[in-house]
């Protein structure tokens, strides 16, 4: 599925373009020298200098190299961490982790790694833009250059959270949580038209870490018009109350969707969900996914719930991930997430409905009456995205459901829904990017059989930089992966060490990355031939 | 046979009769295992007042030894020149964090003192055996627990016979990963550790499924004259995967024996099958005592059959020290864990409606009544073995089971 998606997808969208292609031997120039542990290097936007983290002094501080006189300077030197710089797109400003810690866990009163901004030529003072006992870090602006986007366990505080994407304005302001899948996310990374964001994606401790990609629009157009109730967006898990049911626009319901069976197959009627009956009870801890879900009365079957912890099943459930599941025993019924329109208009409703075990199951969205998707599917990670723009009218209903599929076992699935108002002659772009009724993710990793991080996105291009390993590596390679055909470039096979943290320059013809060929990691640059067209 | 020969021979007899005499005088342990990041949240343990206070603590169980955890999943606790990315303050992109306050942000790598060597120098101190407890595999349960030498090193990450990589495990098939273990050894071992216990409980998904890496299928191939590796449930790939542990074990010995003084290993085993003598999770242990790898055994579970628990578990105790049979010391569990394998004194309340307190006092009379050489405490927390528990058992410490009873 994953690659279908890949091939299909990427592949009709991309505006076809130009790249940059390795040469094998390409010469390797050294940037840096010594024995300390330089890393994390980032092209200024002038392509003159890069900014990268060192240990030369014993903590990590911010060093610049000028590459034209190879001169090395110093920009940040103080006791604890400063980490994974990033210049702002006008070259003024240089973004980084920063944390210093002073006091011990059980005193509790230090701060986290926060995100500081300092004048690129190393003047005045940095300036804060993150703050609290978070680890936020590998920020990255928007193509905007107004906005930082960054990787943080900072959501609502709980306990072994994954690490998610947040936002932040450069100049300061609430972090807000930006994008949020299964699993961590970390080091985000635009394309360069702005449309696509990239960045590892590692579901657990015993799985590798892929790339994925996600278009961005669903990241920004939420921030779209708002109505007189100041409400324009109902997110299914973010709203979904442990209090009530109904609550608000959302309500979580069931009904029996009955089979016709012969001797050879058997079959899904159509569902009717205009008699769906409200889910009344909440379990708590509701089966191994430790969901918070309503439920029946007196039966767990079927249920939608959200997971206020992750971590602690082997459900690889996110806080905040919903799932719902349709039962494995007993009568057919549907689980279904009902949203009512407050009003009429244009929506949009975006989501996807994913497996996470092995299973059966069947998905519908119906507005009113009316089948808008319907599908069925087995497999675990198996991803069923959806975008629709859809007129209601004031009491319309989108029910969003879950069903046993045809054979057992069944299995829960994780659901998404999101849904919002545009304006008549808002420009639905659907269809221009994907050509499919869906916002599906991209993995430009197979399978749990190699492991690839840190994406950088070409500047020019739909080209990704990353670090990964594949069988048969002596270690970690930068890599070039073509967004539009999956196609992988090792760049650094010829080079003894581990080779990481390919970053673009800003012509998008040379990297620069860390390696360790002498004992301790050191910058080098590798020039990419001419460009070709493809 | 002249009478000098005589002499000999009956002086040889006595020697060799003298363990069997000193015997009685042997003290009948009770060990408790130390997990100093569980006390995060209790004491500061990132200052040698916190030590000092949670041994206070453990202390009131009777324990006579300690088995201190060294690492926390694959993060090593003490400011290790092998393992970069012990707890500390940096942060790498391939592992992400414990967020839990206060746990996820103890920093042991960066305190004013190396935990380690000042955690076993205060058990000496106290008169207490120093140990450390080593998980046979270092990760744990989250990625954050993956240290840096798997980090670094994708190029000894197990895979699956399909080709899926688990970045938590290295295999031991490669060189490279057993020099860096008894890297690690030798960090703990000039820290002061005077016994290493290593627990095959703590595997984190070690499996001899995901050995699939060219060393273990090279090796494989070249005994048995095969072109390619069998699937994971052929035996033969089972005994081979797990006769590289018994390798490692064997290397792991040399270096202990190498250095200048007497330092113990202990194998922990938990015997999930229910039958002392199966060794189906392939940690031979038999096989190790029947070679001198290992000096003590310490059982971690027994199966115990929930109809019949205490007789049962009895029953488990006698066969274990039979296979045994005074080749090594047993060390049994009065185990207040009960996940895992739910064994603990929480199923025994179950399955027995005798109160947790005196259980812990009847299975630790059980171990010293069937020969054994002492009972774990496997974790002693502030949370866990209650005061009236831990009052039962120092009291059996200091009186009916102070020594190993004769045979």
């Amino acid at each position: 599925m994953k690659s279908l998606i890949l091939g299909y997808s990427l592949g009709a969208v991309f505006v076809l373009g130009a790249w940059s292609q390795v040469t094998p031997g390409a010469e390797l120039v050294p940037v840096t020298r010594g024995p300390a542990n330089d890393s994390e290097a980032r092209y200024s936007p002038d392509g003159r200098s890069v900014v990268f983290q060192s240990d030369r002094s014993g903590t990590l501080d911010l060093h610049v190299a000028d590459l034209e006189t190879g001169k090395v300077w110093t920009l940040h030197q103080a006791p604890g961490h400063a980490c994974f710089p990033v210049y702002s797109p006008d070259g003024k400003s240089v973004v980084y982790a920063y944390a210093h810690f002073t006091k011990t866990a059980f005193k509790n009163d230090d701060e986290g790694y926060n995100l500081f901004a300092i004048s690129a030529d190393g003047k005045g003072e940095p300036r804060q833009i993150t703050f609290g006992r978070f680890r936020d870090y590998a920020a990255e602006f928007h193509p905007d250059g107004k906005t930082l986007y960054f990787s943080s366990n900072r959501s609502t505080g709980k306990a072994l959270m994954p690490v998610m994407l947040y936002r932040v304005p450069f100049t300061g302001g609430e972090p807000e949580l930006a994008l949020q899948k299964n699993g961590d996310m970390v080091q985000p990374s635009f394309s360069f038209d702005g449309k696509f964001i990239a960045f590892a994606n590692n579901s657990g401790f015993l799985e590798s870490w892929s790339i994925r990609v996600s278009r961005t629009k669903t990241l920004l157009e939420y921030s779209g018009d708002t109505d007189s109730t100041k409400k324009n967006v109902w997110d299914l898990s973010a709203d979904f109350s442990e209090k009530s049911n109904p609550s608000g626009s959302w309500s979580y319901r069931y009904m029996k969707h009955d089979r016709v069976t012969n001797e050879s197959s058997t079959k899904i009627l159509p569902p009717d969900t205009s008699k769906a009956e409200l889910l009344t009870r909440l379990s708590k801890q509701h089966e191994r996914g430790l969901l918070t879900a309503w439920c029946r009365p007196k039966i767990d079957w079927p249920y939608i719930g959200i997971a206020p912890v992750s971590g602690q099943s082997g459900v690889p459930w996110a806080v905040g991930e919903m799932g719902a599941h349709a039962g494995d025993r007993g009568g057919s019924v549907l689980a279904i997430a009902r949203w009512t329109a407050p009003h009429d208009g244009d929506i949009i409703v975006t989501g996807i409905f994913q497996g996470i075990l092995n299973g059966n199951r069947d998905f519908y969205l119906i507005l009113n009456h009316t089948k808008v998707l319907e599908s069925q599917f087995s497999f675990r990670h198996t991803e069923l995205p959806f975008r629709h723009r859809l007129r209601v009218k004031k009491g319309d209903t989108i029910d969003m459901c879950v069903g046993r599929g045809t054979a057992l076992p069944s299995s829960m699935s994780k659901i998404e829904e999101t849904i919002y108002y545009v304006s008549e002659d808002y420009e639905d772009e659907h269809g221009e990017y994907l050509p499919l009724d869906h916002n599906s993710d991209l993995w430009l990793s197979s399978d749990g059989k190699e492991s690839y991080y840190g994406p950088r996105w070409n500047p020019k291009d739909h080209v990704i930089a990353c670090t990964g390993y594949r069988a048969g590596d002596r270690g970690w390679n930068a890599y070039l992966i073509d967004a539009r055909s999956g196609e992988k470039t090792c760049l650094t096979a010829d080079v003894p060490g581990n080779s990481r943290s390919p970053s673009w320059a800003p012509d998008g013809g040379s990297v620069i990355f860390e390696n360790n060929q002498t004992g301790s990691y050191r910058l080098y640059r590798r020039a990419l031939s001419d460009t070709k067209a493809r | 046979m002249n009478s000098w020969t005589l002499l000999r021979l009956s002086l040889l007899s006595i020697l060799l009769g003298a363990p069997a005499l000193a015997a009685p005088s042997s003290r009948f342990e009770v060990i408790a295992w130390i997990d100093h990041f569980d006390y995060a949240a209790h004491c500061d343990t990132e200052t040698l007042e916190g030590l000092e206070q949670l041994l206070n603590e453990v202390q009131q169980t009777g324990a006579t030894s300690i088995w201190w955890r060294t690492h926390a999943g694959g993060r090593v606790r003490y400011p290790s020149a092998v393992e970069d990315y012990h707890h500390s303050s940096v942060i790498d992109k391939r592992i992400t964090f414990d967020n839990r306050h206060p746990y996820g942000w103890v920093r042991y790598g960066e305190t004013e003192f190396d935990t380690i060597k000042a955690a076993l120098a205060m058990c000496k101190k106290r008169g207490l055996r120093a140990g450390v407890h080593w998980p046979f595999e270092e990760s744990h349960f989250e990625i954050w627990s993956i240290g840096g030498f798997n980090a670094e090193n994708p190029q000894y990450w197990c895979r699956s016979r399909e080709g899926l990589l688990r970045m938590a495990n290295c295999s031991l098939s490669y060189e490279a990963v057993v020099q860096h273990k008894l890297a690690q050894l030798d960090e703990i071992l000039d820290r002061g550790a005077e016994e290493i216990f290593l627990d095959f409980m703590r595997i984190s998904g070690f499996s001899h499924s995901f050995e699939y890496v060219e060393p273990m299928v090279e090796s494989f191939k070249k005994r048995h004259a095969v072109d390619s590796p069998p699937g994971h449930a052929d035996p033969r790939w089972r005994k081979h995967v797990f006769g590289v542990i018994t390798e490692y074990l064997r290397r792991f010995r040399k270096h202990l024996d190498a250095r200048d003084r007497k330092i113990t290993l202990v194998a922990g085993i938990p015997l999930v099958s229910g039958k002392a003598r199966d060794t189906s999770m392939g940690f031979d242990w038999l096989r190790w005592i029947d070679e001198g790898l290992i000096d003590a055994l310490n059982v971690i579970t027994v199966n115990w059959d929930k109809k019949n628990a205490l007789p049962d578990t009895r029953a488990q105790y006698e066969e274990i020290i039979q296979l045994v049979d005074g080749r090594c010391p047993v060390y049994f569990p009065v185990r207040q864990y009960n996940h895992y394998a739910t064994l603990g004194l929480p199923a025994y309340e179950r399955s027995t409606g005798k109160s947790q307190p005196e259980l812990a006092g009847i299975l630790m009379r059980m171990a010293h009544e069937v020969g054994g050489d002492g009972v774990a405490l496997e974790c002693v927390d502030d949370n866990n073995y209650a005061p009236e528990m831990r009052k039962i058992l120092k009291e059996l410490a200091e009186g009916y089971c102070k020594l190993k009873k004769q045979p």
